[in-house]
């Protein structure tokens, strides 16, 4: 078998390439996957303690108590507080109506695993496949949509999310 | 002989088998005023404030684009908004931001990435058939094969984000 003649004179590489070429013409079909949090409590992107610490000027404490209230709170609640989680968002099965119900099951939901006043250090890590948008181009021509609006949705982009859940202790002054 | 292609056809595919997108972390670890994800923000006196307790400035929109190697081992680039954030609130003379939205989509261009990656795999794939066979073709074919292995492992990957949000101002508290 001889390589050179097996990519010019059969004709068998000829329909892959214009079947590359074709696929890589569907660049013009993008979906996007968004991550949106209808949590019920603050979810910070960032540093909130920095953040909020530059915000209250009077009270320099605070960022300590909110580092130190974890060791004021019951066994259980300790055991939750802080916490690193991790969300999965997108994907072929996961998309952005989990995160919601996610988000809320963290809150409000199984017997208060989680009980804190918020999230913290929340960082998102983004996937995109190179092959995404040939997938996208398929979904879209199946269900007609480019964008993952909900549930059942088809996308390959994928948001991870993760964060810290916290617990505030106001300073008595 | 054939026990190396064979061996060398198996490191292949699974390098191959772990060769995935790409992939960022996106942060923003320096801001100066609370950018919360949801509709509830604290004020500095750690009050929790919904949509009545606010007024919304002005909404923004930003976007953003990176490229990384479409490789889980390959380090993966952090795209950091802080400035951008902290600009948009300095802007608007705002208190926080809420509402903050994030999605990741394709960049356009990764169609002539997947076109290069499309050849590339037929010149992976023929080209370790012809290593497996008999063929006195092995020494002119064993640098495509190698090439289009680095070519599918190391050739970047784009992708765009946008990052929507609402700026706020505190309502003061009649006391």
């Amino acid at each position: 078998m001889n390589f050179r003649r097996l990519t010019t004179e059969r004709p068998t590489f000829l329909p892959l390439f214009v079947f590359c070429l074709m696929v890589s013409l569907t660049g013009c079909v993008t979906s996007r996957n968004s991550l949106v949090i209808d949590a019920s409590r603050p979810v910070y992107f960032g540093n909130m303690a920095k953040t909020l610490s530059s915000n209250s000027a009077g009270s320099p404490e605070f960022v300590e108590s909110i580092v130190a209230s974890s060791a004021h709170v019951s066994e259980k609640e300790r055991t939750y507080t802080g916490e690193h989680f991790t969300l999965y968002v997108g994907g072929t099965e996961v998309t952005r109506g989990n995160v919601v119900y996610h988000m809320e099951r963290a809150f409000q939901g199984e017997a208060d695993r989680f009980i804190g006043d918020g999230i913290v250090n929340a960082k998102i890590e983004a996937y995109i496949p190179w092959y995404s948008f040939a997938w996208d181009l398929l979904a879209s021509m199946i269900f007609g949509k480019t964008e993952s609006s909900g549930p059942g949705d088809v996308t390959q982009e994928t948001l991870e999310f993760e964060g810290k859940i916290y617990r505030l202790t106001k300073t008595t002054p | 002989m054939r026990f190396r292609s064979a061996t060398f056809a198996l490191l292949t595919v699974m390098t191959l088998g772990c060769y995935t997108g790409a992939e960022f972390t996106l942060g923003a670890p320096s801001l100066e005023k609370p950018v919360s994800m949801s509709q509830f923000v604290h004020d500095p006196e750690l009050n929790v404030l919904g949509p009545g307790d606010y007024d919304e400035v002005n909404g923004f929109v930003m976007s953003f684009s990176g490229w990384s190697f479409g490789w889980p081992l390959s380090p993966h680039p952090e795209k950091d908004f802080t400035e951008r954030l902290n600009d948009v609130v300095r802007q608007n003379d705002g208190d926080g931001i809420v509402n903050l939205r994030i999605s990741a989509g394709n960049n356009p261009l990764n169609s002539v990435t997947m076109f290069i990656k499309g050849v590339s795999w037929f010149v992976l794939v023929g080209g370790s058939l012809v290593l497996l066979s008999y063929s006195p073709d092995k020494a002119e074919i064993a640098p495509l094969v190698a090439g289009s292995i680095v070519t599918i492992l190391f050739l970047p990957t784009g992708a765009e984000f946008t990052v929507k949000g609402t700026v706020v101002r505190f309502r003061k508290k009649d006391k």
